[in-house]
């Protein structure tokens, strides 16, 4: 049985910083890895895995459209208790007052507002809602303006919560869905007027991706088993693929393969031939006139340019 | 046949490459693409299902290990992955998961285990 001493040491307060940096969408942390490869860093291990799939995976869906962060975000319950915040460094919430409920935050007029909406607001129907400009009561008594934003919280508790978004008011907030909406999954039938992309398909097309990949070594996938294997319909999976990556799925599973191919044409002498069969092309004819046709040259002409270049 | 490169170890013995990292304190890329060059000349155009012991890594960068599961596999019908502690092996399911690799690989504690399984890999000679 560990001791506390044992538990909470410098390398366990690391793991616990670096989830509660996570918690608050944070993920650039790393956690270093020691040489005792014990538990720790196992969990270090695991949680810089997620933290570079979490970043990457924001970053992109960050591309498509561009809004600004929310200045501060407030969990609170139905009583309009505050639970937790994001302001560590006193930004808007004063050092001075700790604040119990969210009337705390609020200047006299901010709270008559809020109180007006929160009342208007159908929570059975619409898990989210825009209150407009509310003002919080900062430090010295100054006032902070903030486009308040409120969505309802989906985890299944007793009592119901509330994230309340506070972003700049000169800047543009994501606009709200006035419908329930799980961006897990897709729609059938009509598509969404805005066409704005989701989660879902940002998942979609990596699944489509990792496909790709798996069957690089093997023969050319038709669109049907990439699909399949992918969990969507061809159309679908085409769309989000394209827009994600910028090709037709077969047009850059060819690119990938030629790619990949000319390692083997630099690295090794393994023959044309196999080389071609290695990377899924049923003949070599097939494989080197797709070759030719992205670099405009022959494998066997890269080749020896790749062996000219290397020795001189 | 044995081949003592800055990275790994490697021999093959009855068909099946051994494949030994050297202590390595983060895999990177650069040395990623040197395991394998050394990799694919030691084998000499001959494909060998590898036994891939890992007790000596530490961590793996997220190039390294794209690069390993694409090109890294050139030449390799299957792989068995060596892990002796709890790290390695999450280590081990962590790669497998988040890098689709074409090849069939698969994770042991115990050598024999992993052996048997590669046998089914072993190239008949002609």
């Amino acid at each position: 049985m560990l001791t506390p001493n044992q538990i909470y040491d410098h390398r366990f307060m690391q793991l616990v910083k670096a989830l509660l940096k996570m918690a608050s969408g944070n993920f650039l942390y790393r956690i270093p890895i020691s040489d005792a490869r014990d538990w720790k860093d196992t969990l270090g291990m695991l949680i810089n895995k997620t933290n570079i799939r979490l970043n990457t995976m924001f970053n992109e869906i960050k591309k498509t459209r561009v809004y600004t962060h929310p200045q501060i975000i407030l969990l609170i319950n139905s009583k309009k208790e505050l639970l937790t915040h994001t302001d560590e460094n006193h930004q808007i919430i004063s050092k001075e007052l700790i604040p119990k409920t969210l009337n705390d935050l609020l200047s006299v007029k901010g709270r008559k507002i809020f109180s007006k909406h929160w009342y208007k607001w159908d929570k059975k129907t619409l898990s989210c809602y825009d209150m407009g400009i509310l003002d919080f009561r900062g430090e010295t008594e100054l006032l902070v303006p903030l486009h308040i934003q409120v969505r309802q919280s989906r985890a299944l508790l007793e009592d119901s919560w509330y994230y309340i978004f506070g972003f700049d008011p000169q800047q543009p907030v994501p606009p709200l869905r006035t419908k329930e909406q799980d961006t897990l999954k897709t729609f059938p039938g009509k598509k969404a007027k805005n066409n704005s992309k989701t989660i879902g398909d940002f998942l979609l097309a990596q699944r489509v991706h990792d496909a790709l990949l798996k069957h690089q070594t093997s023969s050319i996938p038709s669109l049907e088993v990439i699909a399949s294997e992918a969990g969507a319909s061809i159309s679908a999976m085409q769309k989000a693929f394209k827009d994600r990556y910028g090709k037709a799925v077969l047009k850059y599973d060819m690119e990938k393969r030629l790619e990949a191919s000319t390692f083997l044409l630099k690295e090794s002498d393994i023959e044309i031939k196999e080389v071609s069969k290695n990377y899924g092309f049923k003949t070599d004819s097939h494989y080197i006139s797709r070759f030719r046709e992205k670099y405009g040259i022959t494998p066997l002409q890269f080749r020896k340019k790749a062996f000219f270049n290397k020795h001189n | 046949m044995q081949e003592e490169s800055k990275y790994a170890t490697m021999w093959v013995s009855e068909g099946i490459l051994y494949f030994t990292f050297k202590a390595i304190a983060e895999l990177d890329l650069k040395k990623a693409e040197i395991l394998v060059a050394s990799r694919l000349k030691f084998q000499d155009k001959t494909p060998y299902p590898v036994l891939c012991n890992i007790y000596n890594l530490k961590t793996v960068s997220e190039e390294a290990a794209d690069y390993l599961a694409t090109e890294g596999i050139a030449l390799i019908p299957a792989i068995a992955l060596l892990c002796n502690s709890y790290y390695h092996r999450v280590l081990a399911e962590v790669f497998i998961k988040f890098h689709n690799l074409a090849k069939p690989i698969q994770i042991f504690s115990n050598k024999q285990e992993a052996l048997d399984y590669l046998q089914k890999f072993i190239q008949k000679k002609s």
